[in-house]
């Protein structure tokens, strides 16, 4: 058992050291593309608290996105705030969004689908006000100005910067997944998972344990919104509060192995180059290449319902040891 | 100064036009085990949905150790000291047998004490062995033993058994009389709803009879069984002898 652990720990450095080493034989275009799955390999793990811990699927993560990216680039462009302040006060502005949607939530007992809808209903909401609200740009949204090189601003003229911040976030935020699973809280958000009921019988605080999984769930997501922003220095309502971004961050964990550790993060590194060949290679063919997309999605939830993570595991790890 | 473990007094509950605890009033003493039996429909497990907090009553008083508990939420009577198992038994499948038992330990443990705990129980229970393998793949009797682990390593001063014996084998059911005897000699009072009567008639202390949602009866196993109204309730006027 110690031994599988530190063979596991091993391959875990071995792939970080040569993620970490990449970037310097990469074009710009790799580059570009592996700051994206590291970006949502962020967003995967965020959504995996609540999502795939807690069983509450929500579908409006996009919201939590955007109040980071929002919060941040207001603050930056017009007060000229350093992003990295933006990214807190978007973390705490996006927990206070959740714990007032998950008490509304949670305190009339919605479950299941009603939350899910819900959560589609907060997010399209985020969505319309933005849009109607000139304040913050808009429906065109916000340009944020070329600022020079500096750490303050967190703008480089070298994506190489970007792709250590994003990696070092998928880093951070797998890391609070890991101590998560190993905790009372992470225990207790998979009992809630498997039967509410039961878990509230046995001491759980259910609406608690749920209002706290979509907190750090929301806070995680907006550091992920406030670093879009900054590397793509342009945000608009459609983009970033868009049902189709709340869907993109759902299926890596679901893809991946929701409620796992590294599942989320296995989902981005599967999911993220296969959109990117689908659009590459097809899309030249209007739609063509969402539709092959869509289908590679429906069969790996059709045949690995529990996702590529822990199939793999039983396949490689401990084949039968659960059926026994 | 009251001595009871749990007392209700005076508990209403209706849904609708049904009443379904109807002035209800019972007590429960330390270390006793009290068995609730009744036909099918009484209200047995309505009173214990009341207890556990997941029914809050329209009338009446629950007291636990002299305080009332009724209208709050049920972890909180559950950290107070009051377990439940369910009738529909209610495994987390996708979970293995320790961490569903280790769910329960975090009522009142950290995590190496709560582990201590529950590889104790696990012993006691005889799931040691099955430890790893995920509920769902258990039996229904090691399932019924695996909703009362983890309601007992919520380590409760009362726990609420229902009906832990119903569709076991006759060997199952020796098996679960035993070790229900064994959760009551850690010191642990036990308040059971029970169909199979050979469990309720050798475990309990004290019996109470409900019917339509009312106590028509209570007292000792010899005493219950002979009283009358408890026959008629059960098996009609005609077998209720002069």
């Amino acid at each position: 058992m110690k031994n599988l652990f530190s063979i596991r720990l091993g391959l875990l450095l071995a792939a970080a050291g040569l993620l970490l080493l990449f970037p310097f034989f990469l074009r710009p275009y790799i580059m570009d593309v592996m700051i994206m799955i590291f970006l949502y390999a962020l967003l995967a793990n965020a959504w995996d608290i609540i999502g795939g811990y807690a069983g509450q699927l929500s579908l409006g993560h996009a919201a939590f996105f955007g109040i980071g990216a929002y919060t941040s680039t207001c603050l930056f462009v017009n007060w000229g705030v350093s992003p990295w302040l933006g990214m807190l006060a978007g973390a705490a502005l996006a927990a206070l969004a959740a714990l007032i949607l998950g008490f509304l939530c949670f305190r009339y007992g919605l479950k299941g689908p009603y939350f899910s809808l819900a959560t589609l209903a907060f997010g399209e909401v985020m969505r319309l006000i933005t849009m109607n609200w000139d304040v913050v740009g808009g429906s065109l949204g916000i340009l944020i100005p070329l600022q020079k090189n500096s750490f303050v601003n967190f703008t480089f003229a070298h994506k190489i910067y970007y792709y250590y911040i994003a990696f070092l976030l998928m880093a951070l935020s797998t890391l609070v997944l890991f101590v998560i699973d190993r905790s009372k809280m992470g225990l207790y958000l998979m009992a809630i998972r498997e039967d509410e009921d039961a878990a509230e019988a046995a001491g759980v605080d259910t609406s608690r344990y749920k209002l706290a999984a979509i907190a750090v769930s929301a806070m995680l997501t907006a550091t992920g919104g406030t670093f879009y922003a900054q590397y793509l220095m342009y945000i608009s309502p459609e983009e970033v509060f868009g049902v189709q971004h709340s869907i993109e961050i759902i299926l890596r964990p679901i893809i991946g192995g929701s409620g796992t550790v590294f599942g989320p993060v296995l989902g981005a590194f599967v999911l993220g180059p296969l959109s990117e060949w689908a659009r590459l290679y097809l899309g030249g063919y209007s739609g063509v290449h969402l539709m092959v997309y869509g289908i590679i999605v429906m069969l790996v939830v059709l045949f690995l319902p529990t996702g590529i993570g822990p199939r793999l595991r039983d396949l490689l790890v401990k084949p039968g040891r659960y059926h026994g | 100064m009251d001595k009871a473990l749990l007392r209700i007094e005076n508990l209403h509950k209706n849904f609708g036009g049904l009443k379904a605890t109807s002035n209800v009033s019972l007590h429960i003493q330390p270390g006793e085990i009290v068995g609730l039996i009744g036909p099918n429909g009484a209200g047995k497990t309505t009173i214990f949905n009341q207890v556990s907090g997941f029914i809050i009553p329209d009338r009446g008083e629950i007291l636990f150790q002299g305080r009332p508990i009724h209208g709050q939420k049920p972890s909180r009577i559950c950290k107070l000291g009051v377990a439940r198992t369910f009738q529909n038994l209610r495994p987390l499948l996708e979970l293995d047998v320790f961490r569903n038992v280790m769910v329960g330990a975090y009522n009142r443990l950290y995590k190496k004490e709560g582990e201590k705990l529950t590889m104790e129980i696990l012993h006691l229970c005889g799931l040691w062995p099955k430890r790893q393998m995920l509920a769902k793949h258990l039996t229904l009797a090691d399932r019924k033993v695996l909703e009362m682990a983890r309601a007992l390593a919520c380590q409760p001063e009362l726990l609420l058994l229902d009906e832990t014996a119903a569709g076991l084998t006759p060997t199952e059911i020796m098996a679960m009389i035993e070790l229900i005897r064994q959760v009551r000699s850690r010191g642990v009072t036990i308040f059971m709803i029970e169909h199979v009567m050979k469990a309720v008639m050798s475990l309990s202390d004290r019996i109470y009879v409900i019917h339509h949602g009312e106590i028509i009866s209570g007292g000792s196993p010899e005493q219950v069984s002979k009283d009358p109204v408890v026959i008629r309730a059960y098996l009609g006027e005609e077998y209720v002898r002069p």
